[in-house]
């Protein structure tokens, strides 16, 4: 397994250098700016959106699980990083280091576990801008393993940490449903729901 | 004194957010929240653009790769500042379109003096703007508050 994703990360930090665009592309991908900001835009657009307040309701429902799925992914996170350290890529093998070199633990990504915490709520609701912010969070791991920041199996495991945090942010959302229905009620009535 | 750099990222964020909600609410039909309200389309189209270009504008006028430790904001005064922001930028486009359809928002189609409550949500805001509604909300609140205490 070690030895299979050290071979990616060879193969894939390899193709750096090769290609100005590409490269520079990579560089906007992998910042921890633009995929979470433009996830969060994605909730935030749900929240304005629909023709009824039914249709409303359901799409402020996503919001707020994606939200809270961000906040379990976290604790998900931190909860793994307390049991286990992996060194990063740069670390250990000879490769080109194309981001700032981060000082915790390469497994599992962080970043790419919020990226599927917020994507898998909207797929569950919206397949279409599901699929688009689940490749979004794909590229961004991706131009992780590429900048030499993660191995493949560290973006695996955040995005199955993400996914699991999105399953239990809907399944908590399901459960007391009630204080949504009763904090979206009193947003309904100052109009900002 | 905040950095250059968180100052550009609530720029990003501010731009961004006014941008998609101009989408949203063009999308779903809240004519009160948008900016043109005769041209919807045309809205939806701008707001792709000012999204896209708020991004461009925020990656090329520096170096944003970097560690928290350094300029960088890790993820939690991320988020902080993002929801400051698009808070702002929601508020901000609530007040300026509220100001902008003040006139058209007058004919909401509810009747002030029917005794009813006003409409809830922002559905609502198809036919008027947050500021009439949000007045509608008080004066009933009031007359009803003014009613229980007259019985």
């Amino acid at each position: 397994m070690d030895h299979l994703d050290q071979s990616l990360v060879l193969w894939i930090n390899g193709i750096g250098g090769r290609s100005a665009l590409l490269d520079a592309s990579m560089d906007v991908l992998v910042s921890d700016y633009l995929a979470p900001v433009l996830a969060s835009l994605v909730l935030l657009g749900l929240w304005f959106s629909g023709l009824s307040d039914a249709q409303r309701y359901q799409n402020q429902l996503v919001t707020l699980t994606g939200g809270i799925a961000v906040g379990f992914a976290n604790a998900l996170v931190t909860i793994v990083n307390a049991l286990m350290f992996r060194d990063r890529p740069f670390v250990n093998l000879d490769i080109s280091l194309h981001f700032y070199a981060p000082t915790d633990s390469s497994f599992p990504a962080n970043a790419v576990s919020v990226g599927f915490a917020i994507a898998t709520p909207v797929f569950l609701r919206h397949r279409r801008l599901g699929g688009v912010l689940y490749l979004l969070a794909a590229l961004w791991g991706l131009a992780r393993v590429y900048a030499g920041v993660h191995y493949p199996s560290d973006i695996l495991g955040g995005a199955v940490i993400g996914i699991i945090a999105a399953l239990l942010s809907a399944g908590l959302v399901r459960l007391l449903a009630f204080i949504p229905r009763h904090v979206f009620r009193a947003f309904r009535a100052v109009y900002i729901a | 004194m905040p950095s250059a750099f968180l100052i550009d990222y609530l720029l990003w964020v501010f731009v961004s957010t006014a941008g998609v909600m101009q989408f949203a609410a063009a999308r779903s039909g809240l004519w009160g929240v948008l900016y043109v309200r005769r041209w919807p389309r045309a809205t939806m189209a701008a707001s792709v653009l000012v999204v896209h270009a708020a991004a461009v504008w925020f990656f090329i006028t520096g170096e944003r790769n970097q560690p928290d430790t350094g300029l960088g904001l890790d993820a939690n005064v991320q988020s902080f500042w993002f929801a400051m922001s698009a808070a702002g930028a929601v508020i901000t486009t609530l007040v300026a379109t509220s100001i902008i359809n003040h006139s058209w928002g007058r004919n909401h189609g509810w009747d002030t003096q029917s005794g009813q409550a006003p409409p809830m949500s922002l559905t609502w805001l198809s036919r008027t703007t947050f500021f009439h509604a949000i007045r509608a909300r008080i004066s009933h609140l009031r007359r009803s508050s003014s009613e229980r205490v007259s019985v």
